[in-house]
């Protein structure tokens, strides 16, 4: 009975996971195939599909913590497999990913593309797994400057992003009244006039532009963002082909998942009616 | 059993369906868009020509027929822009290239045009646009084959059928 009722609650697991798999993976696969692969010195801003090399965006090197090797982004995976375990199946030890923003080069322009908010190399096979004795293993995906590069995303002119830089400044420096008032109350009334408030403003996109200037990655362009509804931001050192036909495969699995569960719990109510 | 089957099969053929129709309303939301980021471009680039004809017209010696030719080539990519067929640009723009290649051309033998800043700036503006829009161009004709491919496919053909999803025409200049 136990058994039984196991294995149901995995038909039901299955069916859900492979439903809710099936859907986005087609949904992937349908924005992939209906996106023809924009250039970027003549892109328009909205959700576009590049196609490019990667490069450093000038921050600091990135090493990966297994091998140590110089690389632009890294994601670690270490997984074990406990003794008393009875399935014997790996488990997640630690998930770790580098957050250096990268860029992505098309020969017309760069696009700088953060790790934290783009899914890259999701779904993907890793490119090396490194054993840690018999029950511990890294899983390594790594992308390298001069690798392929495919993304999906919003894609913004960093111009216009830098132009809301100001307004960002003045907020801050609005919370902190003290020292608004010390640096811009030029005739010490103890409130900021029309005239001083000019001066913050002008004051604000000087640091604005200055920060920007200095910053390392001021010579990108473009920055591919998460999308303002729910479609995907997707960056993989796969090339189109390989990204999808991994993201066909899988929504085929999910709809074989949801399927072959939704059958099982057919069968399995059927049997219990009855 | 066989009734809950049908109807498990039932289910995923409707998701399915919804799937493509939602494929088919991007492909065409895309071509749409494409257009709309030339036409754009088209039109900053038809602004500028006015200027440039100003600018010529201050040589006198300058050919007045080319020139006159050249406004009403304009006004005819205008007119074309404004029908918003791809065919009928492409015709009009082919006239309207023609023309502003031979002016590069003629500009040749007045030195005093060639060194004009005005003149050069507008030069070099259109010029700008020229590639800018050869390049949207290319993006607008991939997803012009993108949207027929997809509703030229089975089964998504049946559905582009039964909602009357149409083919679009890819942008062809003359001198293609």
């Amino acid at each position: 009975m136990t058994d039984e009722v196991e294995l149901f609650a995995f038909a039901v697991i299955g069916a859900v996971s492979g439903y809710l798999m099936w859907r986005r993976n087609m949904r992937a696969a349908n924005l992939m195939d209906g996106t023809a692969t924009s250039r970027l010195a003549s892109a328009a801003k909205g959700y576009v599909e590049l196609i490019g090399t990667a490069r450093a965006a000038g921050g600091p090197p990135v090493r990966d913590p297994v091998q140590f090797r110089e690389c632009l982004w890294f994601k670690l995976v270490t997984e074990k497999r406990s003794l008393l375990s009875r399935s014997q199946q790996w488990e997640v030890e630690r998930r770790v990913a580098s957050t250096e923003p990268l860029a992505l080069e098309d020969g017309t322009g760069s696009c700088l593309i953060v790790p934290g908010e783009a899914k890259i190399d999701e779904e993907q096979d890793p490119d090396i797994v490194v054993k840690d004795g018999p029950r511990r293993r890294h899983k390594l995906w790594r992308i390298h400057d001069g690798d392929p590069l495919y993304a999906l995303g919003f894609l913004e002119r960093r111009v216009a992003m830098a132009d809301a830089a100001p307004a960002g400044l003045l907020h801050v420096w609005k919370r902190d009244q003290a020292r608004l008032l010390e640096h811009f109350d030029a005739n010490r009334d103890g409130r900021i006039d029309a005239a001083e408030w000019e001066r913050a403003r002008r004051a604000a996109l000087e640091q604005a532009t200055a920060d920007a200037a200095a910053a390392p990655d001021a010579h990108i362009g473009y920055q591919l963002r998460q999308p303002p509804d729910d479609r995907p931001l997707l960056v993989s050192s796969r090339t189109e082909a390989e990204v999808s036909r991994r993201v066909k495969w899988r929504s085929r699995l999910g709809l074989a998942m949801f399927v072959g569960g939704s059958l099982y719990i057919l069968f399995a109510l059927k049997q219990y009616l009855t | 059993m066989i009734g809950f089957t049908l109807l498990l099969l039932l289910f995923v053929a409707g998701v399915y369906a919804v799937a493509l129709y939602n494929q088919l309303v991007l492909v065409k939301h895309n071509v749409g868009k494409a257009w709309a980021n030339i036409d754009v471009l088209l039109k900053q680039r038809n602004d500028e020509i006015p200027k440039l004809v100003d600018a010529c017209r201050t040589y006198a010696q300058f050919e007045a027929g080319l020139l006159a030719h050249l406004a009403s080539a304009r006004a005819a990519a205008v007119a074309a822009q404004q029908g918003a067929s791809a065919r009928a640009v492409g015709i009009a723009e082919g006239a309207l290239r023609a023309d502003l290649a031979q002016i590069a051309v003629i500009a040749e033998a007045y030195p005093d045009l060639r060194a004009n800043p005005q003149f050069r700036g507008l030069q070099a503006r259109i010029s700008g646009l020229e590639t800018a829009i050869a390049e949207r161009r290319e993006f607008y004709n991939e997803s012009v084959q993108i949207n027929n491919v997809a509703i030229e496919s089975f089964p998504a053909s049946v559905l582009a059928g039964w909602f009357a999803f149409r083919a679009a025409e890819p942008l062809t200049f003359a001198d293609d």
